[in-house]
């Protein structure tokens, strides 16, 4: 079950945009409900983008029931928090006739500047999984230019993100790519990433059940370096890693130009193993020292 | 005076890398002495251990045989060896020779237990184990060509062709390995940071180090993983997986037994991902039943 456990994000901070990866929509609701209410009772305008079905009311979703807080139904009836449906979304994002990509920032945009207008002192937007295809390069460049212009709100504004990742709901190349795109802030079941200080900071458990996942993030990590620029990579809250993640490391080290390095901080022991008998290659480089 | 062969066995052949665990039909001391003089002398001289477990008449025959040679080899009393005892025994030998009728002497369920536990447990040791079997006695002889992979023939070592690989639903011998001190359900993927936990905290009341610990859970994830025919993009199915974590005083021992999807092969064991099991673990065997239904994993560590 994955919930974003820790401190709410500084805005500006590449953590302020989340993508929080779930196996079921039960443990994504999970998930989002306990966001929802901390976002709520800090006193953010939420706005909330879903999927209402065939019922097309609000009453109907999930947020309107007992799988939400109190104080989240009680933001929907006050207009706290405002739902729109996807269907709608896209409508009014092709308004505009300039393309879906133009027309969600330019939604965007004008939610945030009229929530803050409004005086509430924080934003937050929310998205269910949006069942995107990506089934060519160019739908996944618009998906990652989509995904751009919320961390450029995010820089300048105090607004958080989170974006919902419900794999069952999703294909293999969503999924892939939807972690490659939002490397930056991951929480996922057992494992999470932030990156901090330049510095993609891992926690948890790497093994087999989210090695496409963790593969996933790790090609968007190394896709942003500039080229020539290590990734650092801190490892010092990694419990656990098998023999599937330690081969994806290895692939994508050596898949990477010679001028490239991936710095591992702190791995655990039983990973420097690991590397050693699949072959670590000399652009893999270990630094030990900081581990607590 | 009885030599004999079952008439189907397959061609002399040479020894593989890893454990050669064979029968060797033979009544006659002297006879057994000569058949198996060989092995011994190839051991002897690459300094290597060499072990006769065998009775009075046993013993002068491969003082007769080995002439000088016999000071370099144990001659340990068969009371002081019995089937239970037989892995821990033979576990730390890094290479050798063992000659010995430990097994075919007892007549309980132990000695075909033992039996089937050396194939299993010890299929990588690089080990020559001759079990000396009467051809006469019909139940000795049922045992012998069921539970050898190989026999030692007069002409030489021989694939058995009646050698039935212990059943993988069959549970591995308590008595032998130690009762089971975890049985854990793997629900999904997702619970198998859950189940590495409970094997690491076996693991640490069991005494092992750190190091040896983490290898043990890593054994066991990936046997799991293996067991389960799972790879990257398939998750374990709920309800068919189990894992059995078992402490003796020589070893920790996870026994993974798994049903592999509708269709999906089964993985031999050249598999790079058992290649790589094997790294983390003093043992790691794999087999399935005959129907390739479940596939079972057993991974150990000595202690």
């Amino acid at each position: 079950m994955t919930v974003d456990a820790g401190p709410r994000p500084d805005t500006g901070s590449p953590r302020a945009h989340l993508l929080q990866v779930a196996d079921t929509d039960h443990a994504q609701r999970v998930g989002t409900a306990a966001w929802l209410d901390r976002e709520l009772a800090f006193g953010a305008k939420v706005f909330y983008k879903g999927w209402l079905g065939d019922a097309g009311r609000v009453e109907k979703h999930w947020i309107a029931g007992p799988e939400s807080s109190r104080r989240t139904r009680e933001a929907l009836r006050s207009g706290q928090l405002e739902f729109l449906d996807f269907p709608e979304l896209i409508a009014r994002c092709e308004q505009g006739g300039d393309g879906l990509t133009a027309g969600l920032h330019r939604l965007q945009v004008e939610e945030l500047e009229r929530a803050l207008g409004e005086g509430w002192p924080s934003v937050a937007m929310t998205q269910e999984s949006s069942r995107r295809e990506c089934a060519d390069d160019a739908e996944i460049a618009e998906f990652g230019r989509q995904e751009g212009g919320y961390d450029a709100l995010a820089a300048r504004a105090p607004l958080r993100i989170l974006c919902q990742l419900t794999t069952s709901v999703e294909n293999e190349r969503h999924v892939f790519e939807s972690l490659g795109v939002h490397h930056r802030h991951v929480a996922d079941v057992g494992w999470r990433a932030e990156l901090d200080d330049e510095r993609w900071a891992l926690h948890g458990d790497l093994d087999a059940h989210v090695a496409q996942r963790f593969g996933g993030a790790l090609a968007g990590a190394l896709r942003e370096k500039s080229t020539g620029a290590d990734l650092q990579l801190d490892l010092s809250d990694v419990g656990f890693v098998d023999v599937a993640c330690a081969q994806l490391l290895v692939l994508a080290a050596r898949a990477e130009p010679e001028c490239r390095r991936i710095v591992l901080h702190d791995p655990p022991r039983l990973l420097k193993r690991l590397l050693d008998v699949l072959g670590r290659p000399a652009s893999i480089v270990v630094v030990d020292g900081d581990r607590p | 005076m009885t030599v004999t062969s079952p008439a189907d066995a397959g061609p002399v052949e040479q020894a593989p890398a890893g454990l050669v665990h064979a029968a060797v039909l033979c009544g006659d001391p002297d006879e057994v002495a000569r058949r198996t003089e060989e092995h011994v002398r190839t051991a002897l001289a690459a300094d290597e251990t060499v072990e006769v477990v065998l009775d009075r008449r046993g013993v002068r025959a491969f003082r007769d045989a080995l002439g000088d040679d016999a000071e370099r080899v144990a001659f340990p009393a068969p009371a002081s060896l019995v089937p239970s005892g037989v892995l821990p025994h033979l576990d730390p030998l890094d290479g050798g020779v063992v000659v010995g009728r430990v097994c075919a002497d007892d007549p309980g369920p132990d000695g075909s237990l033992a039996e089937d536990t050396l194939t299993l447990l010890l299929a990588d040791h690089r080990l020559t184990v001759l079990c000396v079997y009467d051809p006469d006695d019909p139940v000795e002889r049922a045992r012998a060509l069921r539970h050898h992979a190989w026999l030692l023939t007069a002409e030489g070592l021989r694939r058995n062709p009646d050698f039935r690989a212990p059943s993988a639903t069959s549970p591995v011998p308590a008595g032998l390995l130690g009762s089971s001190v975890a049985t854990l359900s793997v629900p999904d993927g997702a619970a198998l940071a859950g189940l590495r936990h409970q094997v690491a905290v076996v693991a640490r009341e069991a005494g092992l180090d750190p190091e040896r610990a983490e290898a043990i859970v890593l054994a066991a994830h990936e046997a799991m993983l293996f067991a389960s025919g799972a790879d990257l993009r398939s998750d374990l199915l709920p309800g068919e997986h189990m894992l059995d974590v078992r402490v003796t005083p020589a070893a920790v021992v996870t026994e993974c037994r798994g049903t592999p999807p509708s269709g999906t092969p089964l993985v031999p064991v050249e598999d790079p991902r058992f290649l790589h099991l094997r790294r983390f673990c003093d043992h790691a065997t794999v087999h399935a039943d005959r129907e390739e239904r479940l596939v079972r994993v057993l991974t150990g560590t000595t202690r």
